[in-house]
């Protein structure tokens, strides 16, 4: 299921929940069980997706990693959505986001970035953004000594925006001298079923 | 199921490539909201979690039509299955998957089995199934109620069955084409694709 049918599932299934008239004590059952922890992914999910919202309004954020199973110095799996070719514009040139987004999730199908023919593993995921040390975040936690993972495959999505349709310069290396790698203070657990 | 441990028969082949169609038109008219979410239940196979009708009407016809399916499969006289999302109101083609058919003419019934791992096979298609899923972050909203129609290209000379009726290929206007994994069997290839109608621009 994708996310979004996931949280409608979510709440139907609180909604039927609260609907029932009856209130009965019995052991909880492994699709009970099931429910919960997936409403729990979702709601980590959804704190992690928030905070990071809250993250971009305070800085820029070049780099956002995924670092999924494993340790955070040696995760099983890593991914990388670097912005730091992107260009921020007046909100009069701002593009569409569901454009955006379809655009940018289609490139990914194509590239069969994700897709694999091995059964997906259970992993928790931790999640780091790199954003300037004086931002003034409160939620994501600084990790000043924190080294991007070199012995597992990064796979890097790069957003940039092109040159011919925006004056505004491109961040230079040295932008990003006063940057510093936050980590989320939570992992998301995921679940299967 | 016809496969035995060291191999893949041309019958098993068409089963594993009907079961395929029956899972993956399912995929499609759930995650595409062709019919409500709530007639559908959740069943494992391919080891995933998949979506299945429960309506008893669309299920009926499903089977009738992957039942002709293998047989044309066995036949080796099948070369695409089409399944075309259009807009209830005004009949416009909306959506297209197309699923090309090749087959190793050479295989008969009698042919010793190919050596393919059923689990591989198995692998390949959870694949596609998953990029029918993933689809989803970008195909345009079917904002509208849409049906939809399955249309089969068979060879020129092979006799319409009753209750199936000859068609036009009902092509997109103006569409744009995402193609997705293939998969085999050693037998039959399938190799699938999407095309939509071209969104509005950024």
């Amino acid at each position: 299921m994708t996310y979004d049918q996931l949280v409608y599932l979510q709440k139907k299934q609180q909604t039927s929940m609260q609907d029932k008239d009856t209130v009965s004590r019995r052991p909880v059952q492994s699709a009970e069980m099931d429910g919960r922890k997936c409403q729990q992914t979702l709601q980590q999910l959804e704190e992690v997706l928030q905070q990071l919202e809250v993250l971009f309004s305070l800085s820029r954020v070049p780099r956002v990693l995924l670092l999924m199973g494993g340790s955070i110095v040696l995760p099983k799996e890593l991914y990388e959505i670097n912005m730091d070719a992107l260009v921020l514009a007046g909100g009069d040139q701002s593009l569409r986001v569901s454009s955006c987004l379809r655009q940018l999730f289609r490139t990914l199908f194509v590239a069969d970035l994700l897709s694999d023919t091995r059964p997906v593993r259970l992993m928790p995921t931790t999640v780091f953004a790199l954003a300037h040390r004086d931002c003034g975040v409160g939620w994501f936690r600084p990790k000043l000594q924190f080294k991007v993972p070199t012995r597992v495959k990064n796979q890097i999505i790069t957003l940039t925006t092109d040159p011919n349709t925006c004056k505004v310069p491109k961040a230079e290396e040295s932008d990003w001298q006063d940057y510093v790698w936050f980590q989320a203070p939570m992992t998301i657990k995921g679940f299967s079923n | 199921m016809t496969s035995t441990l060291k191999g893949i028969t041309l019958k098993g082949s068409a089963e594993i490539v009907a079961e395929f169609f029956s899972f993956g038109i399912n995929s499609i008219l759930y995650q595409r909201g062709i019919y409500p979410p709530e007639t559908f239940s959740r069943v494992t196979h391919y080891d995933m979690s998949l979506q299945v009708t429960t309506d008893v009407k669309l299920k009926n016809y499903l089977t009738n039509v992957v039942s002709q399916l293998k047989e044309w499969l066995c036949e080796c006289t099948v070369q695409k299955l089409v399944l075309v999302i259009t807009c209830l109101e005004t009949n416009e083609v909306l959506e297209r998957w197309q699923f090309d058919i090749e087959c190793d003419k050479s295989a008969k019934e009698s042919s010793a089995p190919r050596e393919k791992s059923l689990k591989t096979i198995q692998e390949e298609i959870r694949s596609v199934i998953r990029q029918i899923t993933a689809s989803v972050t970008f195909l345009p909203l079917l904002e509208t109620p849409c049906a939809f129609d399955l249309l089969v290209y068979t060879d020129k000379d092979l006799v319409v069955p009753d209750k199936w009726e000859e068609s036009g290929p009902q092509i997109i206007n103006q569409s744009e084409e995402v193609r997705l994994r293939s998969f085999t069997t050693s037998i039959h290839k399938v190799n699938s694709m999407v095309a939509y109608k071209r969104a509005d621009s950024v």
